[in-house]
């Protein structure tokens, strides 16, 4: 069994954007390392693009996830894998999550760009509506 | 008074100019003067009083806001420190004498300092032709004394009008004044005098006696401190009782100049207000605003992971579904039965036994599995909160919305408000409104105190009169008893009666002055008015206040129009005229301000009807020399000059037409 990692990482490359999004945009500022993480991740998920990082650097201890961040993650993998033996890869779940937090951070870095100085959380509640009314009709939740 | 000449030198506009105003008998004594706005019409009343008066009552009120007196022109061309003279003359005649005024103001302009002005003297001189032919010149005090023998400062407001201050002509400052003045026309300072001599008369007489008796000394005493008292309560009834009109008639000015404007004081109470509430609501509106933008933050790392999560969970239900899940077979025990080399059964296990060989295997996969269940299990909890969460998003976004959109709503309406506040308030000056708002409360307050100390001293002065009424006559009563001093009780009695038979002359002349002045009034209001049907009196009161009285019997100044106030101040400064001796030339400036339509020409004809007996200047716009009023004056007036200014502004030429 190969040891359990201490650290996540993100591409050195990505902590000027980090910093960026958490200087200029409400979205990140206030945020801590671990939930702009989880935030790239999930967009990264959610636009299904990884992209596997060039030279790693530290970005929150392991030690800082909650059983719900490694939930998610777990879940991350899983789905990604389609198998639960990923789950007693702890390296190769956060690989996984990393390079999607990789993509995710560039493609928000991106959005942000494209969309009207400070209008960001709009753009975000309406994919979130977007997202939400799928979701409705799949799960067939009321739209309430 | 008539003026037949006016000299200018540097006077404002009028850089040199003469200005002759002859009399002609085919013509009435009316002379107009027509020019545009800042030409230098009110500037021609102003020369006027300068040269009699030494002021300028129709300048800016704010001394920073005036050029100075010295023409632009002369000042442009003057050397650094020159000293420039000013100069208005003027040249006139009454009852047969002839009379010149002439005031020069020595200017020095200082050319490096932003052609700043210094006056560094001013002189007034006056000549009167004497029955010899010759002219006497005084100066100083002699010449303003001259002045006030042919037109008295009190009385100037009744010779030389601002038409556009017309509203303001019967207000109770300028009653007071017409009452000095009456009391100065009919001398009646002479009877004052007299009367006051009287009275210090019969106090020696009084003291002579009490230092032959000591009782009489002590209620002589007495009464001279009853007296001094009364005397002092009337006085300070009388100084209440102008603080009281005068309070009146600020509050009434302030009231009126503040009609049509914005409410300031409240509409700035409002503002403070609405703006701390303002703040407060932001912060809130901030603090719901981030709420929500935390939420979406949070919950669309949730909603992007949606698929992931509910595929996660579905492996979880299966895996429970297939008993997987929690595990069947306990780790623990393999691994002891490994360690005793004991089957559960009790048989030994071999190591390298078939038996052995199983476990192993068994726990192998056992170990993988568990540490997989395991981490199945702690997502379950994790997962299925994470689904509820995303079932409530809408809800919950909803719900956030709503708090952040009412608090917009509200901000605006805040903003809105303010904006209004801003817009009604905008153009005004402000801090001149506050300030009247001010003053008019300082009045008002000033007047309700006034009232209350006049009821307290009406009530004083009641207690004083009892006290010095019994004082009298026990005074009276303490000289009779002595035959020693019946003498001097016969010269009291006798200055007493004088005094009194003076107080009753005073009154008898100021009625009789009274009188008059409201029967010419009257009079001359009646023939000079176009609408005769609409009034029926007009009624001049003890303090001099006018009030014409409608047919209907009650008093309408308020209601009059500005021509019939200008026909109600004409009639009355002409009664002045003929009840003081007084009859100088009516000077006006934009004497049709204030009127329009019809009454324009009704106007113009009483004029027309008062210049065939006096010298009246009419000083008018173009625009109040227009059609109807010109078709009524151009034919009878003995002069019309039209005004107008060249040398790049600066100086007035004058065309008599």
């Amino acid at each position: 069994m190969s040891k359990i990692p201490d650290r996540l990482y993100i591409d050195d490359k990505d902590r000027e954007l980090y910093q960026m999004l958490s200087k200029e945009s409400s979205l990140f500022r206030g945020k801590i390392n671990r939930d702009q993480f989880l935030f790239t991740a999930a967009i990264g998920v959610t636009n299904n693009m990884r992209i596997p990082i060039q030279r790693k650097e530290n970005w929150f201890l392991t030690k800082d996830l909650r059983p719900e961040d490694n939930a998610l993650f777990n879940a991350i993998a899983l789905a990604e894998t389609e198998s639960t033996d990923i789950l007693s890869d702890k390296n190769e779940i956060y690989k996984i999550v990393e390079e999607y937090a990789h993509a995710g951070i560039k493609i928000l870095s991106n959005e942000m760009v494209s969309v009207e100085f400070g209008s960001f959380h709009k753009h975000l509640e309406k994919q979130l509506n977007d997202i939400y009314s799928t979701l409705a009709k799949n799960i067939n939740v009321r739209n309430e | 008074m008539r003026i037949n000449h006016l000299k200018f030198k540097n006077y404002r506009q009028f850089r040199d100019i003469q200005i002759d105003l002859p009399y002609r008998q085919d013509k009435n004594d009316l002379h107009l003067f027509v020019g545009l706005m800042g030409t230098g019409k009110t500037n021609l009343l102003n020369a006027i009083n300068w040269c009699l008066y030494g002021e300028e009552p129709f300048l800016s009120k704010a001394e920073n806001q005036r050029l100075p007196i010295l023409n632009l022109a002369t000042m442009e061309s003057a050397d650094n420190n020159q000293q420039c003279r000013v100069t208005v003359e003027i040249s006139a005649e009454s009852k047969g004498a002839n009379l010149t005024f002439v005031r020069n103001a020595f200017i020095e302009v200082c050319k490096n300092a932003g052609n700043r002005t210094k006056n560094v003297k001013e002189e007034f001189k006056a000549f009167l032709q004497q029955e010899d032919g010759n002219n006497k010149m005084t100066d100083g005090d002699a010449a303003r004394e001259i002045v006030e023998r042919f037109v008295p400062s009190g009385i100037k407001d009744f010779f030389f009008f601002d038409g556009e201050r017309l509203d303001k002509y019967f207000k109770e400052a300028t009653s007071q004044n017409i009452k000095n003045a009456i009391y100065q026309i009919s001398q009646m300072n002479l009877v004052n005098r007299a009367a006051t001599h009287l009275q210090k008369t019969i106090s020696d007489l009084q003291k002579e006696a009490g230092k032959a008796s000591p009782e009489i000394e002590i209620t002589r005493k007495g009464l001279e401190i009853a007296q001094t008292d009364l005397q002092t309560n009337i006085d300070e009834i009388s100084q209440c009782n102008s603080q009281i009109k005068l309070a009146k008639e600020k509050v009434e000015e302030i009231t009126e100049n503040l009609r049509g404007m914005p409410d300031i004081e409240q509409l700035e109470k409002e503002r403070g207000i609405i703006k701390i509430d303002f703040k407060e609501k932001e912060e809130l509106y901030k603090e719901k605003l981030s709420e929500k933008e935390d939420f979406l933050f949070f919950s669309g790392i949730q909603m992007m992971l949606w698929l992931r999560i509910e595929k996660a969970a579905s492996i979880i239900r299966d895996k429970k579904n297939r008993k997987e899940l929690p595990p069947t077979i306990d780790k623990k025990l393999l691994e002891k039965l490994l360690e005793d080399c004991k089957c559960i059964c009790g048989r030994d296990i071999v190591t390298s036994s078939i038996e052995a060989k199983a476990i192993n295997d068994l726990l192998a996969t056992i170990e993988l599995s568990s540490e997989v269940a395991q981490e199945l299990m702690l997502m379950e909890n994790p997962l299925e909160l994470a689904k509820w969460k995303i079932k409530s998003y809408n809800q919950e976004n909803q719900k956030l919305t709503k708090g952040v959109k009412e608090l917009e709503i509200y901000l605006r309406k805040i903003e809105d408000r303010i904006n209004e506040i801003d817009r009604q308030t905008g153009g005004y000056n402000i801090s001149k409104i506050q300030s009247w708002i001010r003053e008019r409360k300082g009045y008002e307050d000033a007047l309700a105190q006034n009232h209350k100390k006049s009821g307290q001293l009406e009530l004083l002065k009641t207690q004083n009169e009892t006290r010095a009424k019994e004082l009298k006559r026990k005074l009276d009563d303490e000289l009779k008893k002595e035959d020693k001093f019946r003498t001097l009780k016969d010269d009291i009695v006798f200055a007493e009666n004088s005094a009194n038979i003076l107080e009753q002359a005073n009154k008898t002349i100021l009625e009789a002055m009274r009188k008059e002045i409201e029967d010419i009034t009257k009079r001359k209001f009646f023939e000079l008015h176009w609408k005769k049907e609409s009034y029926k009196d007009i009624v001049v009161s003890d303090d001099y206040t006018v009030s014409p009285i409608h047919t209907f019997g009650y008093e309408c100044l308020g209601t009059l129009s500005g021509g019939e106030r200008e026909v109600l101040a004409l009639s009355f400064s002409i009664a002045l005229h003929m009840v003081s001796g007084f009859d100088s030339t009516i000077v006006i400036d934009r004497p049709l301000a204030m009127v329009s339509g019809d009454t324009r020409k009704n106007v113009g004809e009483i004029f027309s009807k008062i210049s065939r007996e006096r010298q009246i200047i009419l000083l008018l716009t173009p625009e109040d020399y227009s059609g109807d009023v010109r078709s009524v004056l151009e034919d009878v007036a003995g002069n019309r000059f039209e005004m107008k200014l060249s040398n790049r502004e600066l100086e007035l030429t004058l065309e008599a037409r």
